[in-house]
C-alpha cells in the first residue's frame, strides 16, 4: 500500500532555510538572544545574518530590541508567540514528512 | 543519505543546538566562580558559629543570623555572576536569556520543592538515626544532595568539570562525616572545601574560555 502524498507546499519556508533554522531552534529555546551568540551560532556574517533576521521579523516570528546590559550595547532577538507556534509546526511537520516516505 | 539518517541529522542538529544553548550558561566557568563564592560566606559563617561559646552572645547571633547571611550571600554571588558576566561573556560570546517558568508552573515546582525538602528531611533524620551516632552525618548528606544536583546538571551540559566536582564534593561530605570532627566546625570545613573547589574549577574553565574567546573587534555587536 502506497503512502498518502506528502503536500511539500505546506512546508514553512521562512523557517526551512538551514540559517534561519538555526536561528529558530536558538531562540525557541531560550527566552532572547543577541546579535553576537546567533552571529557565532550560525557562522554568518553579519550582513547575512541581519538579512535573515529581518526576514524573520517581517513575517512576524521575531522581534528585535536595541538595548544595553550595563554598559554593552546589544542587539536582543526573540522569537514571537508566532515564531514559536510556527517552530513548533516545523519539527511536528518535518517528524511527518520523514515517517510518510520512508 | 536515507530517510531516517535524514531525519536523525534534523533532530539531532535541532537536540545539538538546544543542548549547547543550555551548556553556554555554565561554558565560562562564571556559575562556578559565584557558587564558590556563595559557599565560602556559609563556610566562613558555620566556621564562626561552630567557634563561638555556647550560650554566649555571639552563638546568639550566629543562630538567628543564618537567614540573613543565606540571603545576603545568594545575592552577593548573583551580583558577582552577573557584573562578570557583563564584562566578561556578553562582549565575547554574546548573551542568552533563559526562559522564565510560567507563573503556574513556578508555584508548582516552589510546591513541589517544599514537599520534596519535608520527604528528605524525613528521610534523613530516619536515616541518621539509624546509622552510628559517633559521626555527624549531615555534611555527608548534604555532600550526597550536592553531588546528585551536580550529576543532573553535569548530563544536562555534558561539562566534565561539572561530573567531577559532583564525585569530589559526595566524597568531601562523607570524608568530613568519616573525620568525626566538633559538630558545626564539620559544615564549615564541607563548605569551605566545596567552595574552593568551586572556584579553583571556576577560574580554570574562566580562564580555558577567555583563552577561547578574543574580544572581536569594536562594532561587531
Amino acid at each position: 500500500m502506497t503512502a498518502a502524498p506528502v503536500p511539500i507546499g505546506e512546508i514553512d519556508r521562512l523557517i526551512h532555510e538551514p540559517a534561519r533554522l538555526v536561528i529558530a531552534t536558538v531562540l525557541n529555546a531560550v527566552d532572547s538572544a543577541d546579535f553576537l551568540y546567533l552571529q557565532r551560532e550560525t557562522g554568518l556574517t553579519k550582513g547575512n545574518l541581519s538579512a535573515h533576521l529581518t526576514k524573520l521579523q517581517d513575517g512576524g516570528y521575531v522581534t528585535i530590541e536595541k538595548t544595553y546590559k550595563g554598559r554593552v550595547p546589544l542587539t536582543i532577538c526573540r522569537l514571537t508567540d508566532r515564531g514559536r507556534e510556527a517552530f513548533r509546526r516545523y519539527r511536528q511537520y518535518w517528524q511527518e514528512f520523514v515517517k510518510k516516505t520512508r | 543519505m536515507t530517510d531516517q539518517n535524514l531525519e536523525n541529522a534534523n533532530a539531532h542538529d535541532i537536540k545539538r543546538i538546544e543542548r549547547r544553548t543550555v551548556r553556554y550558561g555554565f561554558e565560562d566557568g562564571i556559575l562556578e566562580i559565584a557558587l564558590g563564592v556563595f559557599a565560602v560566606i556559609l563556610g566562613l559563617f558555620f566556621l564562626g558559629s561552630g567557634l563561638a561559646p555556647e550560650k554566649s552572645t555571639a552563638r546568639f547571633i550566629f543562630d538567628v543570623g543564618f537567614l540573613p547571611v543565606f540571603l545576603a550571600g545568594y545575592w552577593a554571588a548573583r551580583k558577582l555572576a552577573q557584573s562578570l558576566k557583563q564584562h566578561l561573556t556578553y562582549p565575547r560570546t554574546g548573551y542568552l536569556a533563559y526562559k522564565r517558568p510560567e507563573k503556574a508552573k513556578r508555584i508548582k515546582r516552589a510546591l513541589l520543592a517544599g514537599i520534596s525538602a519535608g520527604l528528605i528531611a524525613a528521610l534523613a533524620t530516619a536515616l541518621f538515626t539509624s546509622l552510628p551516632s559517633r559521626f555527624d552525618w549531615v555534611p555527608a548528606f548534604t555532600g550526597l544532595i550536592f553531588g546528585v544536583t551536580l550529576v543532573v546538571r553535569s548530563l544536562r551540559t555534558g561539562l566534565v568539570r561539572v561530573a567531577i566536582a559532583a564525585v569530589l564534593t559526595a566524597a568531601a561530605g562523607v570524608g568530613l562525616s568519616l573525620a568525626g570532627w566538633a559538630p558545626g566546625l564539620e559544615l564549615a570545613a564541607f563548605y569551605g572545601a566545596v567552595g574552593v573547589m568551586a572556584l579553583i574549577s571556576g577560574l580554570l574553565g574562566l580562564r580555558a574560555y577567555l583563552r577561547r574567546n578574543p574580544l572581536p573587534e569594536e562594532g561587531s555587536r
